[in-house]
């Protein structure tokens, strides 16, 4: 008897989605029958996640990118947030994030957020790697791939604790945004985010050194 | 050494009346007493001599020495000695009948004495003073000193002073016909007499009062004075004139009193004595007086005898006064010339006044230039103190104001920099900020090309790549063209690389571009005040970034003040500016088609004179030039 799946790929660009098409076609047989969808945007994604479950026929498999383009309408910024809510609508769906990115911080935010079924960085993923990762979520495994591995592995030797807001002040100073700045987009108080970056130097051992010092440890340890 | 003796025992000898000036110059040259050292002894020796000559009635030799004792005096300031050579000089005077020089050097030794705070002295010669006065009717002049006369004397107790001076205010009250006033002081005089117990003064006194009385018409109280007086013991031997004169007086009173019988025979007696005596001016009203009681008793052509003789002794004596009384009565009892006499009278008359009136004018003179002499000497003295409190407090005044303008001037000065100092903070600010804003929009650029290239390009590559990786073993023409698609596909990201590319190259991010901003954000700003036209230029060659700060600062600011100067006051249609670069300098030209200025006036101006020390301050040169057709400011700055 042949098995009845239903998945979805949400991807801004179609030459991505027809990728993940091609591959996963690829692996259908007698037994594996597949029901590809395939969405460019958040509204469209979204509104098929709702039919779907409507129809009591949820998607069994969801590929989601995590650079979307923004959803105001919903008020879904981007893939990860996308992610949450699929996880709200849709629990029995398996996620599988595929992503550009790779800072510690943004996959160790999705690792966090969304803990998805798989999770692969595009630059990693052949069509091999993505038939494997497929084959090992229809068999009720969780498949993530190698950068995944090496950072999830750093973080469980680390004995350094850093709580989100730690992480997105290295972050965001990473990028660039000065402290006075850092105000506006970590809710905390600039008084406050002056003792939590004293904290981290302390904890990382840094006993001088400015931002880039705490940055330059901080991406060493895999936090950025 | 025997001879100096010799000669100083002379000079005692005659000072202490022990030989005579004739025996003195006899044994003394002139010309010795001349030669010897002008000391005291000297002065008193010449000033003897003077007085003596004066006691002989040697006018002439008097004069001289008299003179000659002034002047040594005047030599070592002896002011006593000139006092009493001026003393004498007024009596001699007085002596001749110059009234009015006798009364000036009378005043003259008064202000010495005064000087001298010689009270009796002074006394004396004030008393003097008011004798002359008296004498040419200047009785309100004459009343005045005898008072001061008095109020100097009278503490010092002088009877016979104190008399004379009593005596002259009784003559002077009884001339303004105010008799009452006069027997008053007549009287008081009298008092004083009889404690100095001399009869001859006593029954001058009795007989000035029996006057007083006479002119009130109260004959019998005056027929008592003139008859007490008379009692007076030996008064004939003692002194004739005022016997005769009581005499000529009581007669006169019993015949007004209409007692004719007992005239003649004492008006008689009277010119007896005075005849005997050559008392000329007693004879004179003696023969009026007995003029008039002939004339009364219609016995016409001795009356005419007796008035013609006073007249002519009148005359002779230019006693004007007699003249003038003789010349009435003669009109009287000649009644056929009377008319020639009353106008001879009233010619006399008239000149006697002027006379008169002139004298009384120089005393009045003389009195007044005294006066304004102690006048003069306090107010100088007040006005000492007034010049010193006034140039003291003008002083303090001065170093008050010099202090508050010195202060003034520093608070100026400080607040000036401090206006400078926060006009530089405001453009550091204004270059932060764009530096700011400049960062921030290179941040944004970055991140958006960071998206770009992230989210787009990497996209697509990696879409391509699985792809191309998908149809890698397939041989089948379908795929096949895939793969042609694909590549396409890689051409249209070459493309997109490209122009990311491109977009970086063209992002400026010097950190220039911010000055430049500001300079265009100033411009914009001023012309939309100023609503003017015009250009901001400038020059591609500017290498802002290698342009100090300092010199930034001070560029904006002398144009940011040039332009509030045009909006102000020029009334411009039309601004340029222009920065350019020339032999290693920044120029910068602001012109305007204003209305001008006057750059000598307004050169002092604060923005102006601010423009000028900003371009001193970084070694430049600021021109300013401007005319009715508009203002250019050039300013020229150095940069190595």
């Amino acid at each position: 008897m042949s098995k009845k799946i239903k998945v979805l790929i949400i991807d801004d660009h179609p030459i991505i989605a027809d990728s993940y098409e091609n591959i996963l076609k690829d692996m259908e047989d007698g037994d594996l029958k597949l029901f590809i969808e395939k969405r460019r945007n958040i509204e469209e994604a979204y509104q098929s996640i709702e039919i779907s479950k409507a129809q009591n026929s949820p998607y069994h498999f969801i590929f989601l990118d995590i650079s979307l383009p923004v959803a105001e309408t919903l008020g879904i910024f981007s893939g990860d947030e996308l992610g949450v809510k699929i996880r709200e609508i849709s629990p029995e769906s398996k996620i599988v994030v595929m992503t550009m990115h790779n800072e510690n911080h943004r996959l160790y935010n999705i690792l966090r957020t969304i803990n998805p079924e798989a999770f692969l960085i595009k630059s990693d993923v052949s069509p091999e790697d993505l038939k494997i990762a497929f084959k090992d979520l229809l068999d009720d495994r969780i498949h993530y791939s190698q950068t995944i591995r090496l950072l999830l592995r750093k973080q469980i030797v680390q004995d350094v604790a850093l709580d989100n807001n730690d992480r997105s002040i290295l972050y965001h100073l990473s990028k660039g945004v000065r402290t006075k700045e850092l105000e506006d987009i970590v809710p905390l108080s600039l008084a406050a985010i002056e003792k939590r970056k004293k904290n981290m130097r302390e904890v990382f051992g840094l006993d001088k050194g400015g931002d880039l010092a705490l940055i330059e440890k901080a991406r060493q340890l895999g936090f950025l | 050494m025997e001879n100096v003796n010799g000669k100083n025992e002379i000079f005692y000898n005659y000072l202490e009346n022990k030989v005579s000036l004739s025996y003195f110059l006899e044994t003394q040259s002139i010309e010795k007493i001349n030669s010897i050292k002008n000391d005291s002894l000297k002065r008193s020796v010449i000033y003897k001599i003077s007085y003596d000559y004066y006691l002989n009635k040697d006018s002439v030799n008097f004069r001289t020495w008299n003179r000659r004792i002034v002047r040594i005096s005047h030599q070592q300031m002896d002011s006593a000695k000139i006092a009493e050579a001026f003393w004498d000089l007024a009596s001699f005077y007085y002596e001749h009948d110059r009234i009015d020089s006798a009364y000036y050097y009378y005043s003259e030794s008064e202000k010495l004495y005064s000087f001298l705070n010689k009270d009796l002295l002074q006394g004396k010669m004030l008393l003097n003073m008011a004798i002359m006065q008296t004498k040419v009717k200047d009785y309100i002049g004459g009343e005045v000193n005898t008072a001061n006369a008095l109020r100097l004397l009278k503490p010092l107790g002088k009877s016979n002073l104190l008399y004379s001076a009593y005596n002259n205010l009784g003559i002077i009250f009884n001339e303004l016909e105010d008799y009452n006033k006069s027997l008053q002081y007549h009287k008081k005089a009298l008092e004083y007499v009889k404690e100095l117990e001399d009869p001859i003064k006593e029954a001058n006194a009795l007989n000035n009062i029996g006057v007083v009385y006479e002119n009130q018409a109260q004959y019998s109280a005056a027929i008592k004075k003139f008859e007490e007086a008379l009692t007076t013991g030996n008064l004939l031997e003692k002194n004739p004139r005022l016997y005769a004169m009581l005499l000529d007086n009581l007669g006169y009173t019993h015949f007004k009193n209409g007692n004719p019988q007992n005239s003649e025979e004492l008006l008689l007696h009277s010119l007896r004595v005075r005849d005997s005596i050559h008392h000329t001016a007693g004879l004179v009203i003696n023969n009026l007086h007995y003029a008039e009681y002939l004339s009364s008793t219609k016995d016409t052509v001795n009356a005419y005898i007796h008035a013609n003789e006073a007249l002519s002794l009148a005359k002779s004596s230019k006693s004007y006064g007699d003249i003038l009384s003789a010349l009435l009565l003669l009109s009287e009892i000649d009644a056929e010339n009377g008319k020639s006499y009353l106008e001879e009278y009233i010619d006399l008359s008239d000149s006697l006044q002027k006379e008169e009136r002139s004298i009384r004018n120089k005393f009045a003179r003389i009195r007044f230039e005294t006066d304004e002499f102690i006048e003069e000497n306090e107010n100088l003295t007040a006005e000492r103190k007034w010049i010193i409190a006034g140039a003291s407090g003008f002083f303090l005044i001065a170093i008050l104001l010099y202090i508050i303008r010195d202060q003034k001037a520093k608070n100026k000065e400080l607040q000036l920099q401090r206006v400078q100092q926060a006009a530089n903070e405001e453009i550091y600010n204004l270059l932060l900020t764009s530096q700011d804003k400049v960062e921030q929009a290179k941040n944004e650029a970055k991140s958006r090309i960071s998206a770009e290239l992230h989210d787009g390009i990497l996209s697509k590559f990696f879409g391509i790549r699985l792809s191309l990786e998908m149809l890698q073993d397939k041989e089948d023409p379908e795929s096949k063209s895939k793969r042609k698609e694909f590549i396409k596909e890689m051409k249209a990201v070459e493309n997109d690389i490209r122009e990311v590319s491109h977009k970086l190259n063209s992002a400026k991010f010097e950190s220039g571009v911010s000055f430049v901003q500001i300079l265009h954000e100033l411009w914009e700003e001023k012309q939309k005040l100023g609503n003017f036209k015009g250009e901001l230029i400038l020059g591609d060659d500017i290498n802002w970034d290698e342009i100090a700060n300092k010199v930034k600062i001070h560029v904006y600011r002398i144009l940011q003040e040039s332009l509030s100067n045009i909006i102000k006051y020029a009334q411009a249609s039309n601004v340029f500016i222009s920065f350019s670069i020339a032999d290693k300098s920044l120029e910068m030209e602001v012109v305007d088609d204003g209305c001008g200025f006057d750059t000598e006036k307004s050169a002092k101006g604060i923005g102006l004179s601010n423009m000028q020390s900003r371009a001193k301050d970084l070694g430049g040169k600021l021109k300013v030039n401007s005319g009715e057709e508009g203002t250019k400011i050039e300013l020229e700055i150095p940069l190595t």
